[in-house]
């Protein structure tokens, strides 16, 4: 496939369909990849697809706004785009979106496929302007059953276990710097003026961050693991995206990067909305 | 001064130190993490040779340092100065952990200034490193002229780990020492053919390294190509986080700031800041010098093997490598600088 | 069961200024006894209600907090309550999930004259949190 995917950037460049074109290429060993920028029909050998193109590299078009980009997604990686676009990040007819069949990737921190790379409807893309490859999709559909069991705990025990992983948080900002849908300039995060979130380093202020930071993804994350991926110190962020998955769908019937002419829940309403627990 | 120290006998020198003090050893958690935690018992040492995923900096640098704390009160106003630290062992860290406590060491003891705080924690800190049998592709500590597998800089006892299993025990410096004679009953004598036996460790250890690179050479290309085109492209992937700067060994930067908790108490803390951060130059008034992502992407390797150099005779680096592993886009610090030209 | 003895109880209550303030004002002025844990802060609309302050409050040491506003069809400003009403349940779930008890945050739709309600919910929320704060 590489060969294929090779030859088309360096046509989209030169026909100048494209100034941009981000893509895979090898990093340090052959289990690691980096994102590739190639504005050079002759670079574009450098680009490649295998198993440790674990980036979603959708995050990256809003940096490039103002150009023309082709950008190389893996089935997931599409619902980034779509989600973008949805936002008036940039315009569709902007992207170039050449879908690569995945047969899952391997997060390099284990050496072991992604969770939900096991039950992934997207193998074969859906929706890219060009597709290269065949894969097969799972079987199961996505199980939030991991979600479920933790939403069985006391408050107690949750507290617990977000206090201790809270606590390994080094406030990198990995997560939210690789996070398609955290392009807000002026992230909360940094205000000084309020200052919602102290600089300081502990359990306590490291949850406000996620907290915060989860609240304002609801409805906009697509669930891509980009952020889980990336924490240094193994914080389980998944176990949170994929709970706001579940809620969108189960209250709102939701499901972000589907519709790109969707409003998203927290923005709308309906007249007919649940009055919940609301006394 | 040299020794041995058997395998059963580290456990019993751990449960030795963790009566006195605290002992920061590399811990496994649930997820797999493996990161420089309190000890509790010689048993959750995790003694697998392997790269933590940070290092054991933030137990003498802390990541988030209370300087003093104000008080308003009838009298007045005090400021109530931190408790002092307490004694630390930092067991098990590599050769480029220690090594890079000695490149801060010399940081915050420059010239005339001297960081109190860091000073004081480094003075009650005991460093026991273990040399490395297996670098990893990310791994580059030979680069450096202090740099190695074996290299005993900023360690106070070196364990180099022998065929049969035992430990070849070196104790570079009085607290090192110390840490022998309070312990004498657990090291015996030193084998004749140990340093023999280290040298092929050494040997073995370097093979796995798998790049080299000229440092010298690359600073000297660094300055002129300050300008260059290079840095327009190289700098895209990275997406700004910190992840590379808080897992360094080296890294430094810091920022100060006051957190009120009422009217009458407040604190005045200092916290790691990181380079990459849109915000690290942000000053009163919103001026931000370094806004362009492309700056301040260079800038982290212009200070680390340029500025640096020049103002401490060595980079601001031991080639650990941590940085490669925890950057989410796989940014090599390598290629980046190798690329200049 | 309860060896915690529960030396205070902090509420945080952030009522909308055209209905539920008016009807906490209404309580007192019928005399309506309502426990006084609750602290009054006063927003224009529930609409308003940014979840990153209910975070804070949290944080920030409160026990338990309560949003209380106009009945759905009565919003002063037509539909702040109707978003309001998305964000409760999806809050709710979020701050569940983090681990703060469900007990410990509320919603309510206070009218300006149902001075009474007002009361009663108070009572009811407050037992709630203080059930929380005795049994875990």
């Amino acid at each position: 496939m590489d060969k294929e995917l090779q030859e088309l950037i360096k046509k989209l460049l030169t026909e100048k369909k494209a100034e941009w074109a981000v893509g895979y290429e090898k990093s340090y060993d052959e289990f690691s990849t980096s994102p590739a920028f190639v504005n050079d029909p002759a670079a574009a050998g450098r680009l490649l697809f295998n198993k440790y193109c674990i980036n979603n590299l959708g995050s990256y078009l809003n940096k490039l706004k103002k150009n023309k980009v082709a950008v190389v997604c893996k089935g997931c990686d599409i619902a980034t785009v779509f989600e973008l676009i949805r936002e008036k990040q940039f315009k569709r007819e902007n992207v170039t979106i050449i879908g690569v069949a995945c047969e899952g990737v391997v997060d390099k921190r284990t050496g072991k496929l992604l969770e939900k790379c096991e039950n992934c409807a997207v193998k074969q893309p859906v929706g890219a302007d060009f597709t290269l490859g065949t894969a097969k999709n799972s079987p199961k559909p996505k199980s939030f059953e991991d979600v479920a069991l933790f939403e069985k705990k006391s408050s107690k025990e949750k507290a617990e276990f977000w206090e201790r992983q809270f606590e390994k948080c080094i406030r990198c900002y990995a997560c939210r710097n690789v996070c398609p849908v955290c392009y807000c300039p002026d992230c909360f995060a940094q205000r000084s003026m309020p200052e919602y979130l102290s600089k300081h380093v502990e359990a306590g202020e490291n949850k406000l961050f996620h907290m915060v930071r989860m609240q304002h993804v609801f409805g906009r994350c697509t669930d891509c693991k980009a952020c889980d991926t990336a924490c240094p110190v193994n914080i389980p962020l998944s176990l949170l995206t994929k709970k706001l998955a579940k809620d969108a769908k189960e209250l709102f019937n939701y499901e972000s990067g589907a519709d790109t002419d969707a409003r998203p829940p927290l923005s709308t309403y309906d007249e007919g909305d649940s009055e919940s627990d609301i006394m | 001064m040299t020794y041995l120290i058997s395998k059963e006998n580290i456990n019993a020198l751990l449960t030795s130190l963790l009566a006195a003090k605290t002992v920061y050893a590399p811990k496994k958690d649930a997820e797999e993490t493996v990161l420089f935690g309190k000890l509790g018992s010689a048993a959750e040492w995790h003694g697998a040779s392997l790269l933590t995923h940070t290092t054991a900096k933030d137990k003498v640098y802390l990541q988030s340092e209370s300087l003093f704390k104000i008080k308003k009160g009838k009298d007045g106003v005090q400021i109530e100065e931190p408790a002092e630290p307490e004694e630390i062992v930092i067991f098990g860290c590599r050769p480029c952990d220690a090594r890079g406590f000695d490149v801060i060491n010399k940081l915050f003891n420059w010239s005339n200034f001297v960081d109190e705080y860091y000073t004081k924690r480094m003075e009650k800190t005991t460093v026991i490193t273990i040399s490395c049998e297996k670098p990893e592709s990310t791994c580059f500590c030979t680069s450096f002229a202090k740099g190695g597998p074996v290299n005993e800089t900023g360690s106070d006892l070196l364990l180099t780990p022998q065929k049969d299993g035992n430990y070849f025990a070196e104790a570079v410096s009085e607290k090192g020492k110390k840490v022998v004679s309070e312990n004498s009953k657990l090291f015996s004598e030193a084998p004749v053919n140990a340093l023999q036996e280290k040298a092929d460790f050494k040997t073995a250890a370097e093979t796995k390294i798998v790049k080299k690179l000229d440092l010298a050479a690359i600073k000297k290309l660094m300055e002129p190509a300050f300008e260059a085109a290079y840095w327009d492209t190289v700098h895209l992937p990275c997406v700004k986080c910190g992840a590379c700067t808080y897992v360094c060994p080296t890294c430094y930067c810091f920022d100060i700031t006051e957190k009120a908790f009422d009217n009458l108490n407040s604190e005045r803390v200092r916290n790691w800041d990181t380079c990459m951060s849109e915000i690290f130059t942000r000053m009163a008034g919103g001026v931000n010098p370094r806004t362009d992502t492309k700056k301040r992407f260079r800038q982290r390797f212009m200070h680390k093997f340029n500025y640096h150099v020049d103002n401490f005779k060595e980079e601001l680096c031991t080639g650990c490598g941590r940085c490669i592993k925890a950057c989410p886009v796989s940014i090599d610090i390598r290629k980046v600088i190798e690329g200049i030209k | 069961m309860s060896d915690n003895k529960i030396t205070k109880t902090n509420i945080v209550g952030f009522l909308c200024n055209w209905c539920s303030y008016a009807g906490a004002d209404m309580t007192g002025l019928g005399r309506n006894i309502y426990p006084s844990n609750i602290k009054i802060i006063r927003i224009p609309c529930t609409g308003r209600m940014d979840p990153m302050m209910i975070i804070e409050a949290f944080h920030n040491g409160a026990d338990g907090v309560l949003v209380s506003g106009c009945h759905p069809g009565d919003c002063h400003y037509s539909e702040g309550n109707f978003y309001w009403r998305r964000r409760y349940p999806h809050l709710k779930s979020l701050l569940e999930h983090f681990g703060i008890d469900k007990r410990r945050f509320h919603a309510s739709w206070v009218s300006a004259s149902e001075g009474k309600k007002f009361a009663e919910v108070v009572k009811k929320v407050t037992a709630e949190v203080k059930d929380w704060q005795e049994n875990g």
